[in-house]
């Protein structure tokens, strides 16, 4: 046996070792519910989800602003349904085949939430999480949280409580 | 087992939805005519913009202590309704709705209709 060779046990402890700085399950995580609209990535947090609903049919209600699509009916619980693009000053959308709803829930407020596609649901590091960059726009910087990198995609995460807040103010 | 409770409603189409009333709050319905012309429209009173449809029916609502006679299309609904299906409002509704005297919404066959309150408008 020459003086470069391991152990068994030194080989067995090097790779626990690789293994510790691979997985760090010390570091906090935050769960992000990943979603597009328009051609922008964004996300909230995975905590103010409950669920993504795929083809829920919406009920117009007349008398609602125009973003306010109308209400689903969810095993038993009615919910409103906002279209988050008309929310965020996006354009309307069209098509809606990729269109999920998010069923989300703030303080003293809940709702479903109409994106184009949902992309992910992940957990990432919360150092991960960076400040938003001056680029967003002056009138969305309140609503944003921080940005992330995920899958080579800046993704913009969205303050549920503050859109909230702002839309029931804007009425 | 007991029959569930349920909650008699009158309801009329407009503006691309359906609006009902408790029909404890509507004191009488009558053809419309001349009467029908001369009163506000259900829309109307509740906010909503008026329709096309010809109003050529009268209800008379019975708000608090006092009545008072609005115009509604031809087509009047009057349906029980078990509790179960009248929900309250959900936050954002009712923070959005330009509905005045909207109340609760109920589950109808293939669509949801807001329920008005006369004794919240008058």
């Amino acid at each position: 046996m020459s003086d470069t060779d391991l152990t068994l046990d030194q080989v067995l402890e090097a790779r626990r070792g690789e293994a510790r700085q691979v997985v760090n399950v010390d570091e906090p995580q935050i769960k992000l519910v990943i979603f597009t609209l328009a051609d922008d990535w964004f996300a909230f947090q995975g905590e103010k989800v409950r669920e993504v609903l795929s083809d829920s049919p919406v009920f117009y209600l007349p008398g609602c602003p125009e973003s306010l699509e109308g209400v689903i009916n969810v095993r038993g619980d009615i919910e409103t349904v906002v279209d988050l693009r008309l929310v965020l000053g996006f354009p309307p959308g069209d098509g809606r085949a990729e269109s999920r709803i998010l069923l989300c829930r703030g303080t003293d407020m809940r709702s479903g939430v109409r994106v184009d596609s949902v992309r992910e649901v992940t957990d990432v590091p919360q150092s991960r999480l960076q400040a938003p960059p001056h680029t967003i726009p002056e009138h969305r910087r309140l609503i944003v949280l921080g940005v992330v990198e995920f899958g080579g995609r800046m993704v913009t995460v969205l303050d549920l409580e503050r859109i909230f807040t702002d839309y029931r103010s804007g009425l | 087992m007991a029959p569930e409770a349920s909650i008699r409603l009158v309801g009329v189409r407009v503006a691309g939805g359906m609006l009902m009333l408790p029909a404890a709050a509507v004191a009488a319905m009558r053809p419309g005519g001349a009467e029908a012309e001369s009163c506000p429209t259900l829309q109307e009173l509740v906010g909503l913009r008026p329709d096309r449809v010809e109003p050529n029916r009268v209800l008379v609502l019975k708000g608090r202590g006092s009545e008072r006679a609005v115009a509604v299309p031809a087509d009047v609904i009057i349906q029980d309704v078990p509790a179960g299906a009248v929900h309250p409002l959900p936050p954002l509704l009712a923070a959005a709705s330009a509905v005045r005297g909207l109340a609760a919404l109920v589950e109808l066959e293939g669509e949801v209709g807001q329920v008005i309150d006369p004794a919240r408008l008058f």
